[in-house]
């Protein structure tokens, strides 16, 4: 596959000039360059049309979750190839890695707001753009990003009021990485392709709410105990949530969720939680990329439900020496996370018995070095592996969706919001209207009188005209009309009897 | 130089009103491009010599001074520049499109000129009669050029802004008695009576437009030519804003701030319900520019510098963002023959960047120009007068998502089109690249804009 290859040199030739220069910024270049070009030489496959006929498969063995629907070729709307998919694929992800980077590095609260705007962004493009744009992905898209918006306009009053309005960066904190009340979005946004998830809704965008406690310190405040209390809740409504949740991915989408408040949990308890914040990346990013794959090739073969089953191991016991409040976090998660693999996985024999004989020996082998600290298979470590194979266990689907709620309630005031603003606008056009009249009852108005006044005007003057010639009719003899010299005669006569008055009076 | 440069760039555009009136298709466009240059060479006069003004004595009158002067200074180059750039480009478009290509052009050089006057004006009276003088070529070209209603929406156009125009002229009647000449550097706020203040405010109100004096915007943007609504929304409406933060800002006091700050609120969240529900997608984005435009009253109500620098780089960026939007709905008008989101379903099949940009451009995402202004608005309102009230230019972020978002998912719709779409000249779509590319560059590197504004203010 020749794009492969291209991108694959690319990728190794930036990383090879990497080494050899000194400017930072060429650094930095490079770097992302190398990076980009390796993330999307490895998910170009994903985006292949071989790739989404084969997609089109699994609607067959998951149910018809509107988040996980597969894409109806019929239904999609873009005209466009896989090189414009992959360019735009491209450009995107740059964007949401352009995002992450200067979040993490930004001084200034504006730079740091167009970083963790950037990512809303891109992940808007990539939900939208990355499988084609149809209706249900502008939708989902649309959920995502505004969800987002809202949670980013808390955000920013709280981190320019200098301290004031902490509970504002905390609720964008909560909505930028997904936790319990706000999980919606974050299964909406798994309607993009399986790569995508992975980068972004498991590791990036949702990273950064959780990793910005870390990092800014002075613009989140410690938390009160009610508040850590309450981030313990959101993890284990998660953790309900996955257990009950119907599709492969939208199950991923819970567990992150409920993994993200551990992180948020550990930030305000301990220093580990970075370590967990990259550990959940890492091998939430591999679930992510491991149920895609599973997917195209429709169900999980051998080695991936070996890799399936030793990354959940991993990140559901990476951390079990933490804090024995977070235990039924994990068990809630890992016991989702069985699920997934019995639900989407087991099409034969030979992989439940391979995955019966393997996993066993794998997780015998003790060899588990994390954190520095061997982990054994006893104790806490024995109740991950009790949760995965109950989850195994457990197949019945229930139907039963927790954040259809809080969906419905943002679709109620999305629905009102758009109903007052019809009423509104009808309510200006109609004003419109109604000036329409006034000024056409104005003009009217203005016609009749003016109409009125010509007339009463002309009548007037008829009449005082009538009038005067009566007078000087009785003046010149009573039934006789006036004639000029009559007149004319009279008026000298008036004249001269004034003149004289008036010389008189002097 | 400086006051050769500072002369022509109004009296150039007005001496070129004659010469566009004996001038014929092909060499009204030579001409328009080879005044484009001059303009921007005198504009990159100004832009060296910042701060260069000159001051001749007009008249005196009952012991106060009047001044023809002009000025370029930190408030107005971006604006002057604003001007240049959407005025011709609104004049290429318009020659490429409208019938009686010569009146139209020389009245389109006409607003030009008097806006540049208004911009450049450092004396009141001077501004007013400028202010005033742009009025009738722009009413002329409203009831000249468009749709089959535009006459009546040109009368509704003259009525507000004259009957705005009074408000104003007996504010600045009522302002100069307290001043001795009409001099901004003579201009001292604490004098101002409030009523003076409260009549200013509305006369520029109704161009800006706050929200109960809006009703002309609709008709007029919807209904008059595509260039002409450029102009109206890039140029026309900036004049308000401008003399609002030149002008009247200096002088509020903390109660009439927050007057202006829950006028401009109010204004905010009307104009975003107006154009949510608005299914004519010309009149959505006629009333996106009053939501845009409510951010400039916010930010002068701010009490900070930062909300005054935001509320001037958001005259300069609007500018830029809804000269591209407009220029975008007149190629799908042209191409479509239609402005009803519900009928063009699907429209965006092949092209959607240019949507998609201009769309994501007007909601402010970073990389974009309107980002900086809108962030540095909502900052100002914080730092000058406490987090709530910065929580109302922080809404406008998520209204004008839910409504570009809904227009975009309508107009991407996996329908099948019901309309086929007509040929189209390069040069539009060229246009609409080219403010799309001026504000990515803006927004990506504001530092020169925001230089230009380090020392507006007090």
């Amino acid at each position: 596959m020749p794009p492969f290859w291209i991108l694959g040199a690319l990728s190794i030739g930036c990383a090879v000039a990497w080494l050899f220069t000194d400017e930072p910024l060429l650094q930095a270049s490079l770097e992302i360059t190398a990076a980009v070009g390796l993330y999307i030489a490895w998910t170009l496959p994903v985006l292949s049309a071989k790739g989404r006929k084969s997609h089109a498969t699994l609607s067959q063995l998951a149910d018809s979750h509107r988040a996980a629907e597969p894409l109806d070729s019929s239904n999609s709307y873009s005209t466009w190839g896989p090189l414009t998919l992959s360019l735009l694929y491209a450009c995107s992800l740059s964007l949401a890695l352009i995002g992450v980077a200067l979040f993490i590095q930004a001084s200034h609260p504006i730079l740091l707001f167009a970083g963790w705007e950037a990512v809303s962004l891109a992940g808007w493009l990539l939900i939208a753009f990355a499988r084609g744009i149809s209706r249900r992905s502008l939708e989902a898209a649309f959920i995502a990003f505004l969800t987002n918006r809202v949670g980013d306009a808390f955000w920013i009053a709280g981190v320019f009021s200098e301290g004031k309005f902490v509970i504002g960066v905390w609720i964008g904190i909560l909505v930028k990485a997904g936790l319990f009340p706000f999980t919606f979005w974050l299964i909406q946004a798994m309607f993009a392709p399986a790569a995508v998830s992975a980068l972004l809704h498991s590791a990036v965008i949702v990273g950064l709410g959780a990793y910005m406690p870390l990092k800014y310190p002075s613009l989140t405040g410690t938390l009160p105990t009610w508040g850590i209390n309450g981030l313990w809740l959101m993890g284990v409504m998660a953790g309900i949530g996955a257990v009950f949740s119907r599709t492969p991915k939208s199950i991923l989408a819970w567990t992150t969720s409920a993994h993200l408040a551990v992180a948020l949990f550990l930030s305000q308890r301990s220093s580990e939680s970075v370590f967990y914040l990259l550990h959940h990346s890492y091998l939430k990013a591999a679930l992510f990329l491991l149920l895609g794959l599973a997917q195209k090739q429709g169900g999980f073969s051998p080695i991936l439900t070996v890799a399936w089953i030793l990354s959940a191991f991993l990140l559901e016991a990476g951390h079990s020496s933490m804090d024995s409040w977070l235990w039924p976090v994990e068990i809630l998660t890992a016991i989702a996370l069985g699920r997934v693999w019995c639900r989407t996985g087991i099409r034969s024999t030979h992989q439940g018995v391979s995955a019966a004989v393997v996993v066993p020996l794998f997780l015998g082998g003790r060899v588990f070095f994390l954190n520095g600290t061997t982990l054994q298979l006893s104790g806490e470590a024995m109740l991950v592996v009790a949760g995965l194979g109950l989850g195994l266990l457990y197949r019945q689907p229930v139907r039963f969706r927790l954040e259809a709620a809080v969906l419905s309630i943002l679709a109620i005031f999305l629905q009102g919001w758009l109903r007052f603003g019809r009423w509104v606008s009808d309510l200006e056009k109609s004003l419109d209207i109604a000036m329409q009249c006034v000024a056409k009852w104005v003009v009217d108005f203005g016609k009749v009188s003016a109409e009125s006044d010509r007339r009463a005007a002309g009548e007037g003057w008829r009449w005082i005209a009538a009038r005067v010639r009566q007078g000087l009719g009785f003046l010149s003899g009573a039934n006789t009309p006036l004639s000029y010299t009559q007149g004319l005669s009279w008026g000298f006569l008036i004249t001269l009897m004034i003149s004289m008055l008036w010389r008189l009076l002097r | 130089m400086a006051a050769f440069a500072l002369n022509l760039l109004w009296l150039l555009p007005v001496t070129m009103a004659g010469a566009a009136l004996m001038l014929n298709r092909k060499s009204l466009r030579v001409l328009t491009l080879m005044h484009a240059l001059w303009q921007l060479f005198f504009w990159g006069i100004l832009y060296r010599e910042k701060g260069a003004g000159l001051q001749w004595l007009w008249f005196r009158l009952g012991g106060k001074a009047f001044f023809y002067g002009l000025g370029a200074h930190s408030a107005n180059l971006a604006l002057l520049l604003l001007t240049i750039l959407v005025g011709h480009i609104a004049l290429l478009y318009g020659q490429g499109s409208v019938g009686r290509v010569r009146s139209f052009s020389a009245l389109l050089f006409l607003v030009m000129g008097f806006a540049q006057g208004v911009f450049l004006a450092r004396d009141l009276l001077l501004f007013f009669v400028f202010y005033e003088a742009a009025l009738v070529p722009a009413f002329l070209l409203i009831y000249g050029w468009g749709g089959e209603r535009r006459r009546e929406a040109a009368v509704k156009f003259a009525l507000f802004t004259l009957g705005g125009s009074v408000f104003f002229l007996i504010g600045i009647l009522l302002a100069l008695q307290e001043m001795p000449t009409g001099l901004r550097e003579d201009w001292s706020p604490e004098r101002l009576p409030s009523t003076a203040w409260l009549l200013m405010t509305i006369g520029l109100g109704v161009k800006l437009p706050l929200v109960p004096l809006h009703s002309w915007l609709g008709e007029a943007h919807v209904e008059t030519d595509t260039s002409i609504s450029m102009i109206l929304a890039s140029i026309l409406l900036k004049l308000g804003g401008y003399g609002l933060l030149y002008w009247v800002w200096r002088a509020l006091s903390g109660e009439e701030a927050l007057l202006l700050r829950i006028w401009g609120g109010l204004s905010l969240l009307y104009a975003a319900a107006i154009a949510t529900g608005e299914i004519d997608l010309k009149r959505l984005i006629a009333f996106t520019s009053i939501g845009h435009m409510a951010l400039v009253a916010l930010g002068a109500g701010s009490q900070s510098l930062y909300g005054l620098q935001g509320a001037y780089h958001q005259l300069f960026t609007h500018g830029l963002i809804s000269a591209g939007l407009f220029a975008w709905v007149g190629t799908i008008e042209k191409a479509f023959g239609n402005r009803r989101i519900d009928e063009l379903r699907g429209i965006l099949k092949d092209r959607p960047f240019q949507a998609v940009l201009l769309f994501f451009g007007a909601m402010g995402v970073p990389g974009m120009a309107l980002f900086v202004s809108e962030l540095m608005v909502v900052w100002g309102t914080a730092v000058g007068v406490g987090w709530w009230w910065a929580l109302i230019p922080a809404l406008s972020l998520v209204l004008t998502a839910i409504y570009f978002l809904r227009a975009y998912r309508e107009l991407a719709a996996p329908t099948p089109l019901l309309l086929s779409p007509g040929s189209l000249a390069p040069f539009f779509r060229a246009v609409v690249w080219f403010f799309i590319l001026l504000s990515v560059g803006v927004g990506l590197y504001p530092k020169v804009w925001l230089d230009l504004l380090a020392d507006v203010g007090y």
